[in-house]
């Protein structure tokens, strides 16, 4: 079992020349036992979420406390101890490593640990049996169905006995049939009091959480329209936030800025009055992906994504989403 | 961790036996131009060394008793004979005929005397006119005849081990037979081998050599081709290490997610290190018993002798071992620099 504490946790990497914020200030906790859901769309986080609580990716910022270890200074051979024997891993697309059969892919961490390799293989085919995969252990992944290779990993998983279980999509590549079986499977291990991270997207495995964490940004309801008047320098909305309202400018400019990677802001585009921006975020319950500042003295009129979608129609709409900044 | 990479050599098996047949193929022509080598040197040694002799005298201002086209007066043997230190003194001439469109040597020496060689491999030593002994690389069969300068000597003995001049073969001859034949019959000798001590002083005209300075002698001119070896073998090693390395560095880039997932779980670099390594120093070890097997295969289809020395073969597992670790650099640079992060992600 492992309890886990994560406190302000932001993970900050650079795409095309962009800073990207999947992770941004996330407070968790994880009970002993508990088998946690991060749910979300791609792109919202959720594997690099596990690299971090897997000590693979450091975060920029914030700590996770695994039973007392901050994970995010373990560094050497304390974070090869960390990795071997507090922190088994499911990954998404199983990576068992094809020229071993599926008995020696299951032992591949105890002979890393340094276990003689008949042990290592004994107890192998201890965990191909707890998996239902006895008759299995000699063949190589690319004789095994994807149900069948999810098994051996994570049977791989489990080698050391590890307290905290991390699946990354663990039903992203299986039939209804072997989804059934990996449910099983881990509502098993979570029952024997094994502390499990699943990232999914799957919604079909929510009545298998304890706790599920939503990492997609939520558009916040909002209904009403408002008329916001800037004065110069003022910020609108700040790239990362949520999408809320759709902005039309009806007087002064708004200027949209992204984030590089080196902490300098390019500019990306000017609006004038009689045009909108921001819509992609609300519409598609995204992040921002620009910061949104006012020129001068700006008046802007916030818009819900419904009422917009009524005003400009549908065929605009899609028109609006393939060339932004049109004039409303 | 040997196991996943002794899984690995045997998933990627065909690869890897192309891998150890080429490296053979080229180790085996490293053994073989040792050996050519070795040949030049040995078979120099060795026709210097049939006359047993303790210096030689030869005209002044010519190069060697196997190398040189002066010759002396028979006299000049006598006066050898007689001077003080000198216990024995035999003449010798070493000329160049074609036989079958390829250069041989033809070396007369005294019968019963210094130079003879101390027995035929087949048939029996040349005792008189019309007779000769004839090196086993010209193929000739005891009994037959082989035509020497117009003249028909009949083949009474076949040896080994008489070559000079880069492997050429060579028939001996009486070396009365070879004034007969080349000389027209003129008393004339090449040079005297001498057994005793080195004389005070030797009759105007005649100068001393020394068993060293007549073998450098003879190496002269052959200096500049046996560096060309020297630098093709050199070449070679070259070429089997970026046929391993290039082996083992495609293997580490397709084994990239491999590597992530394992560094994922708590596998250290130097575990993985260890495993490419010793995935590369099998492939120069076998690499090096394959070259073995094919130098001794194809060593006596070569038109030289090859003599490849213990040594030689002692070298290469050394070499194949230093080349295995060289060759695995560039695959375990890869190795440690993948990101563990990698493992994570879609197939």
């Amino acid at each position: 079992m492992a309890t886990v504490t994560i406190r302000d946790l932001t993970i900050e990497y650079s795409s095309g020349g962009y800073a990207i914020r999947p992770i941004d200030g996330l407070d968790l906790d994880i009970g002993d036992g508990e088998l946690v859901l991060l749910l979300g769309a791609s792109g919202c986080g959720k594997t690099t979420l596990l690299s971090a609580l897997a000590a693979i990716l450091a975060p920029s910022q914030g700590s996770i406390d695994v039973d007392g270890t901050d994970v995010t200074t373990v560094s050497g051979s304390g974070l090869t101890e960390y990795r071997r024997h507090q922190v088994g891993i499911v990954f998404q697309a199983f990576n068992l490593i094809a020229s071993l059969t599926a008995a020696e892919n299951v032992a591949l961490p105890m002979l890393g640990a340094g276990q003689k390799r008949r042990t290592a293989l004994d107890r192998a085919h201890q965990l191909l049996k707890r998996v239902d995969l006895t008759d299995r252990a000699d063949h190589h992944p690319g004789d095994l169905s994807g149900g069948q290779q999810q098994r051996v990993a994570i049977a791989r998983a489990l080698a050391l006995e590890p307290a905290l279980l991390l699946a990354d999509e663990p039903t992203a590549h299986l039939d209804y049939i072997q989804v059934e079986g990996v449910i099983r499977l881990l509502r098993g291990l979570a029952s024997e009091g094994r502390t499990i991270v699943v990232a999914t997207h799957d919604d079909r495995l929510l009545p298998l959480a304890d706790q599920v964490v939503e990492l997609s940004p939520r558009a916040r309801e909002v209904r009403e329209t408002r008329t916001l008047a800037l004065s110069d320098g003022e910020m609108l909305f700040e790239q990362g936030d949520e999408g809320d309202f759709i902005y039309v400018v009806e007087s002064g400019t708004i200027q949209l800025t992204r984030e590089r990677d080196d902490a300098s802001a390019e500019v990306i585009a000017s609006v004038g009055a009689g045009q909108y921006f921001g819509e992609l975020a609300p519409l598609f319950g995204l992040k921002r992906s620009a910061t949104a500042r006012s020129m001068g003295a700006t008046t802007v009129v916030g818009h819900s994504p419904s009422e917009f979608r009524a005003s400009v129609g549908h065929a605009e709409l899609n028109r609006v989403i393939g060339n932004p900044l049109r004039t409303a | 961790m040997w196991l996943v990479s002794l899984r690995d050599l045997q998933w990627r098996r065909r690869r890897f036996l192309i891998a150890v047949i080429s490296a053979s193929l080229v180790f085996s022509l490293t053994l073989i131009l040792d050996g050519l080598t070795a040949h030049i040197g040995n078979e120099v040694s060795r026709a210097v060394g049939r006359f047993d002799a303790d210096g030689w005298v030869v005209s002044v201002g010519r190069s060697g008793p196997f190398t040189a086209t002066r010759f002396l007066s028979a006299e000049a043997v006598d006066e050898v004979r007689s001077l003080p230190g000198v216990e024995r003194a035999d003449p010798m001439i070493a000329a160049r005929e074609t036989v079958d469109d390829k250069w041989i040597n033809v070396l007369g020496y005294t019968v019963g005397g210094m130079g003879e060689p101390t027995r035929a491999n087949a048939g029996r030593l040349p005792a008189g006119p019309g007779e000769a002994l004839v090196d086993q690389l010209l193929g000739f069969e005891v009994g037959e005849t082989i035509e020497l300068g117009g003249n028909d000597f009949r083949v009474v003995g076949t040896s080994s081990d008489l070559s000079y001049n880069f492997g050429a073969p060579t028939v001996l001859l009486p070396v009365d037979e070879v004034q007969r034949v080349f000389l027209d019959g003129q008393a004339l000798v090449g040079a005297v081998a001498v057994r005793g001590q080195q004389p005070d002083a030797l009759p105007a005209g005649l100068q001393w050599m020394t068993n060293d300075e007549v073998e450098a002698d003879m190496h002269l001119g052959m200096d500049q081709s046996l560096q060309i070896v020297d630098i093709l073998n050199a070449l070679l090693w070259v070429i089997a290490a970026a046929i391993i390395a290039s082996i083992v560095y495609l293997s580490a880039l397709e084994r990239v997610r491999d590597f992530a997932v394992m560094k994922a779980i708590g596998v250290t670099n130097r575990s993985l290190m260890i495993g490419l390594a010793s995935s590369s120093l099998l492939l120069a070890v076998l690499a090096g018993i394959g070259a073995t097997i094919l130098a001794f295969v194809l060593g006596p289809r070569f038109p030289i002798p090859v003599e490849t020395p213990v040594g030689s073969y002692l070298t290469l597992l050394v070499v194949s071992v230093v080349v295995g670790l060289i060759a695995s650099l560039a695959g375990l640079r890869r190795a440690v620099h993948v990101d563990p992060a990698l493992a994570f992600g879609g197939a």
